[in-house]
């Protein structure tokens, strides 16, 4: 794909490729998020959809299996959901319990159902289920008072107790089936939280402290096997990798560097095999890491301006 | 970057040479041509055993590779960004690395940041982000800001998306020859495949406890690790040929995989061989791990043109003739001897020439041993006796020229020759001093053992002590710094966890592959993973005390790291043997490049692991199919593993795709499959409603071919033979959600042939169906129109309809209308019914809209009889119970009620 000029009319927040990497959907300060239509080095700008009143942050693409659906988050405190229905946009849905910005939005795995995760400067997250009668309902759980930046859910994972096969994947709602999410805020904790099947509610499992200022972003390698990774990102300047063995258990802290990074780390985004990491930092660089055989990580790459 | 720089010199392993595929024996290249003694160049030919590939060291001048550039001019410049930058040969190539890191750096081509601007970007709170794509090593970057609050003006680099490819590690190493990586990783898989259930060690262990049969499967066992090795030795020289063609700038990478090629030629023939092909095998290690040897130089001083001296009176020609032996090079040995013009010693010196005819015989004798014990047992005997009857000569020798009177007969050139000769017959008869002594370096020394003392796998160690034993005169110790030296000499003591390690430095992905041969072998049955893991942790350890006195935060790190690790092990990680974990992990890198993830995929298959299905159903719905061959590639990973409700969501997504893409036919078949009774009722429905709006049948041949009947206008050859295929075995719940477009597509069909009456039939077929969608009722209604009017509009003495038929009509358009209409007391059931006018209204309007005018349809029929189209729903209604009211009373008219 060649670099795309002007998208937008202002800062770009967010730049998100669907499931197939055929459609691209941008965020922006201007109010907008506009689709492009990727066929290799080629784009096309499909659509402009508006509808927000304050700068997008973050698009989300859901899961092919519920449709072309988009998800956008905004300043103005909204969540919307937008879907293609031949060749035609429309925002299906509202979601409006937020207070403040919605700085984060984040689609659960698809065997969960349609789930939207959504962290926001009042200090909540909400998890949005849209059923399929075309109905929605959410859930509202205090995370960190000062504001939550950024919210990551975990891959599908199931308990010990049972062998995951194919046939309980789909057997929802299933005992055995892990839900969690992570969250980053102002506070400068991470936390995992875990729903509760009795309670039908997210719980605080583990308050992860290791960040000495505001935790800009998490993101909870999609990768299920072996162990959990999570990575969080700081405005301490340095990355931090959590990892748990076999979904229980304390949390090891292994900084991505022992030295810090030259200045703040905005952002951390895993490959979609969970085995390589992407910081990107105040200090114009993108840097790649890999764990390597000794448990630490080293830098596999960079990307430079 | 700027212009200043600091040269660091050589940095790149200076020692390799690069192998060349010649066997070119061309005469313009020799360099003894005008001499005297002529000497025909001869190249080492190192055939492999499976005769694919020819790798020949040449001692042709201007054919042998070094590599001038590794030398101390060798560009390796340290920019003022902190980057490096290793030139190549081609002027302007370059690649950019980290100084810290070392890692390969992507610079953007049309950066956001203007040069020198990087604290202005800072100052106007500016940053670069960036995001993985969902799949693939690709993915996104863009200037945003630091700030949630900003709201400054942004230029056009501010808004602009940047693409970044390629940015898996598989692809950092191979940057610009990824298409070769990626073929050879494949043929790698493809070999591992092969191995079958030869990759468990335990199958090994198997065959031995079964009594008669153990040999024979231990044999077989044998011979299919030893061929996969090759394959894999083979491919990596056939992938270095190709990055050398290509003229990869990551000339780094081209020296770590001729290192690695050499730890493997060692690790074949020492672990790998049998006794018929040890001692070739081992020749071929040292020669090509070592092709510097034996030098040019001896070559060249020993044919010297400058006098007319025999090469057999020069000093060197005894050194160089024993080192070719102690190499293994006899078909360079007899090729030196026939250059030597023996025929002048029958005349002058017979005893000289019958010395040579012996060593011709003994090293011919030698070729034809064959691992034949008994005929190595001769060789040695004979090699002996010539050295005893020599001693016997020499000391003849000496008391005659002691005696002689500067006769010519007896001379000290002579005797030398002759002192020189029971050297190399002591060497051919296995002494291990003087193989020793003869030897340049400990590898060379070991083949030379393992020719001539006795050839045994099992006397490896012995040789190495006896060979590094610096008590003794002659020792060689092995060069620690040099990689490939340093993993052979650990890999030949047994130490095959270090070896990986090497292995893995050098390159990660094909360490997998021959992990997996060594554990299939046994030789890492001992270990785990953890050995492994402690093995880095030790060597580290090590290495840290070289450098500092105390332990380094990285040490505790590892520390750290390893207590984790033996909590793991004792919880039973799943992953406990070496060649798992690694190949997981290789596995997992190549999931990352589209052209590698059916080997990704494969390797996870054949780990097996218990949550392999875990895996794959979150993997594989990213998978995008190109082609119906990805599909099926997909489902029979699904059939293969029963991953039903897998296969049944890969069905659902890619219908969506393929309906998307207005192929309706595969989409509906594959919701079908899927399950999907809900979408797919949706779509047929869709189509059925389509086809009422344009008052026609749709406009998709496939459709219609399904549902039509075999008499139809459409031609079979039109109709791809799968798809006739697939008519006749049609899906039972796609045929049932069809059906009802089978019958409005039939009333069409009939109703053109101007068969009014089956048409008709067919109309009412759909009015009588109780689970039509409300919504489509007024189009069928339109529809139905004409059929009222045909007493003008067809010119028929006689209705169509039998009275009942109309009644039940009126009924319908009742309790379509006016029941909805009235059912005002239950305001949801109200508010349902009004959605559902609404929406039957909207389709009614929406046909209206787009009637195409001069095509046969009802509107166009009614237009004819200057009939207005009612334009909504109410008039509908009214105009509809108007017709159906004087079709009754013709009906009466004709008394032809009951």
């Amino acid at each position: 794909m060649a670099i795309i000029t002007n998208s937008h009319e202002n800062l770009i927040h967010d730049a998100s490729l669907d499931y197939y990497g055929k459609r691209l959907a941008t965020c922006s300060s201007d109010k907008t998020i506009k689709i492009f239509e990727v066929d290799g080095d080629n784009h096309r700008l499909i659509e402009t959809l508006k509808g927000h009143d304050g700068p997008v942050w973050q698009v989300s693409w859901a899961h092919p299996k519920f449709g072309i659906i988009l998800a956008s988050s905004s300043y103005d405190g909204k969540v919307f959901i937008w879907r293609e229905d031949n060749g035609k946009w429309s925002r299906i849905s509202e979601h409006t319990v937020h207070k403040a910005s919605v700085n984060s939005i984040s689609w659960a795995p698809h065997e969960y159902g349609a789930l939207l995760l959504c962290a926001s400067s009042d200090g909540y997250v909400s998890v949005v289920e849209f059923k399929d009668d075309g109905t929605t309902s959410s859930l509202l759980v205090e995370a960190h008072k000062v504001g939550v930046n950024s919210a990551s859910w975990a891959p599908v994972s199931f308990t010990d107790t049972t062998v995951a096969t194919n046939s309980n994947i789909t057997s929802a709602p299933a005992q055995t089936q892990i839900r969690r999410f992570v969250t980053g805020g102002c506070d400068n904790l991470v936390k995992i939280w875990n729903y509760d099947y009795d309670a039908k509610t997210y719980i605080l499992q583990d308050t992860l402290e290791g960040h000495k200022d505001w935790v800009r972003d998490v993101a909870w390698s999609p990768s299920s096997l072996i162990r959990s990774y999570i990575a969080s990102a700081s405005q301490d300047k340095n990355v931090i990798i959590w990892t748990q063995e076999n979904n229980e258990g304390p949390w090891k802290k292994t900084l991505l560097k022992q030295d810090k990074f030259p200045d703040v780390c905005w952002r951390v985004s895993w490959s979609f095999s969970g085995n390589v990491l992407a910081v990107s930092s105040a200090d114009n660089k993108i840097t790649l890491w890999k764990e390597n055989l000794q448990g630490s990580w080293d830098s596999a790459g960079e990307v430079d301006q | 970057m700027d212009g200043s720089s600091i040269k660091l010199g050589a940095a790149i392993n200076n020692s390799t040479s690069n192998i060349t595929n010649n066997n070119n024996n061309d005469n313009d290249n020799n360099f003894a041509t005008n001499n005297a003694y002529s000497f025909q160049p001869f190249n080492y030919d190192l055939q492999t055993p499976k005769n694919q590939k020819i790798v020949s060291l040449n001692f042709e001048p201007d054919k042998i590779e070094v590599d001038q550039d590794s030398g101390s001019d060798d560009d390796h410049t340290i920019v003022n960004d902190g980057s490096a930058t290793f030139n190549s040969n081609n002027a302007g190539d370059s690649v950019e690395v980290d100084s810290e890191t070392s890692v390969v750096l992507t610079r953007l081509s049309h950066p956001p940041i203007p040069k020198n601007g990087l604290d202005v970007f800072i100052q106007a709170k500016r940053c670069l982000k960036f995001k993985f794509n969902p799949i693939g090593a690709n993915g996104l970057m863009f200037v945003s800001s630091s700030d949630l609050n900003i709201s400054s003006k942004a230029y056009e680099s501010d808004i602009s998306l940047y693409p970044v490819q390629n940015i898996s590690p598989i692809f950092n190493d191979n940057f610009d020859s990824i298409d070769c990586y990626v073929d050879y990783i494949s043929q790698l898989f493809k070999n591992y495949e092969t191995l079958g259930n030869f990759k468990y060690y335990s199958n090994n262990n198997f065959f031995q406890s079964m009594g008669c049969i153990n040999a024979s499967n231990k044999k077989i066992s044998n011979k299919v690790l030893y061929d996969s090795l090759d394959f894999i030795i083979q491919e990596l020289e056939i992938l270095i040929e190709k990055k050398i063609d290509l003229k990869t700038k990551n000339t780094t990478k081209i020296f770590d995989l001729k290192d690695y090629l050499n730890i493997l030629n060692c690790l074949k023939s020492v672990y790998f061989s049998n006794d018929s092909n040890l001692t070739t095998n081992l020749s071929i290690w040292i020669n090509k791990a070592d092709p510097d040897n034996p030098a040019l130089e001896t070559i060249k001083q020993i044919f010297s043109p400058s006098d007319s001296i025999h090469p057999v009176y020069r000093p060197q020609f005894f050194n160089f003739l024993n080192q070719l032996l102690i190499r293994g090079l006899f078909k360079q040995v007899l090729n030196l001897l026939e250059n030597l013009e023996l025929d002048k010693f029958e005349t002058n010196n017979i005893n000289i020439y019958l010395l040579f005819q012996n060593l011709i015989g003994l090293v011919n004798f030698y070729q034809n041993i064959n691992a034949d014990m008994h005929l190595f047992r001769e060789f040695k005997l004979n090699s002996i006796n010539i050295v005893k009857e020599l001693t016997t000569t020499i000391k003849n020798y000496k008391i005659n020229l002691f005696n002689s009177n500067n006769n010519d007969e007896y001379n000290n050139d002579d005797l030398k020759i002759l002192e020189n000769f029971k050297t190399t017959f002591t060497i051919l008869s296995g002494n291990k001093n003087l193989i020793l002594k003869n030897s340049l370096n400990w590898f060379e020394a070991l083949n030379g053992l393992m020719l001539f003392n006795l050839p045994n796998i099992s006397l490896f160690n012995e040789y190495l002590t006896l060979i590094t034993n610096n008590k003794q005169q002659y020792y060689h110790l092995p060069n620690l710094s040099n990689v490939w030296e340093s993993a052979c000499y650990s890999l030949i003591q047994g130490n095959f966890l270090a070896v990986l390690s090497s292995l893995e430095l050098l390159d990660k992905d094909t360490t997998p592959y021959v992990a997996t041969l060594c554990e299939a072998k046994g030789l890492l049955h001992d270990y785990t993973k953890l050995d492994f893991l402690n093995n880095k942790k030790t060597l580290l350890f090590e290495d840290s005390k070289n450098y500092t006195s105390s332990i380094s935060q990285q040490d505790i790190e590892i520390e750290k790291i390893h207590d984790s690790l033996m909590e793991e092990e004792e919880d039973g990680d799943e992953t406990n043997t070496i060649s798992e974990y690694l190949v997981y992990n290789h596995a997992m890198d190549c999931l990352s490049i589209r052209e590698l993830i059916p080997v990704g995929v494969g390797l996870l298959i054949y780990l097996n692991k218990p949550n392999l299905k875990n895996v794959l159903t979150e993997f594989l719905p990213n998978y995008y199919c190109d082609t119906f061959n990805d599909l099926e590639w997909l489902l029979s990973i699904c059939a293969d593993l029963k991953l039903s409700a897998l296969s049944n969501q890969l069905y659902k997504i890619h219908s969506i795709n393929f309906l998307n893409n207005g192929n309706i036919f595969v989409g509906l078949n594959y919701l079908a499959k899927s399950g999907s009774l809900k979408l797919l009722k949706f779509y047929c429905w869709n189509i059925f409603t389509q086809s009422l709006i344009e008052s026609d049948q749709i406009n998709n041949e496939i459709i219609n071919y399904i549902v039509g009947d075999d008499d139809d206008t459409i031609e079979k050859k039109d109709i791809h033979s799968q798809i006739i295929k697939e008519k006749k075995n049609l899906n039972p719940v796609l045929r049932q959600c069809i059906s009802p477009y089978s019958i409005l597509f039939r009333f069409f069909k009939l109703k053109k042939r101007g068969d009014l009456k089956r048409s008709l039939k067919n109309l009412l077929l759909l009015f009588k169906f109780s689970y039509l969608p409300e919504d489509v009722f007024p189009l069928l209604l339109g529809n139905l129109l004409p059929f009222l009017k045909s007493s003008i509009l067809n010119n028929l003495n006689s209705s169509l309809f039998k009275l009942k038929e109309l009644v039940l009509i009126i009924n319908l358009i009742d309790n379509f209308y006016d029941n909805k209409l009235e059912n005002k007391n239950n305001k949801i059931i109200s508010e349902k019914n009004g959605k559902i006018l609404k929406k039957a209204e909207n389709l009614y309007k929406n046909c209206i809209a787009n009637n195409k005018v001069g095509e046969k349809n009802w509107q166009n029929e009614l237009a004819e009889l200057k009939i207005e189209i009612p334009k909504n729903l109410k008039e509908l209604i009214y105009f509809s119970r108007l017709c159906i009211s004087e079709e009754i009373s013709r009906i009466f008219l004709q008394k032809d009620i009951f």
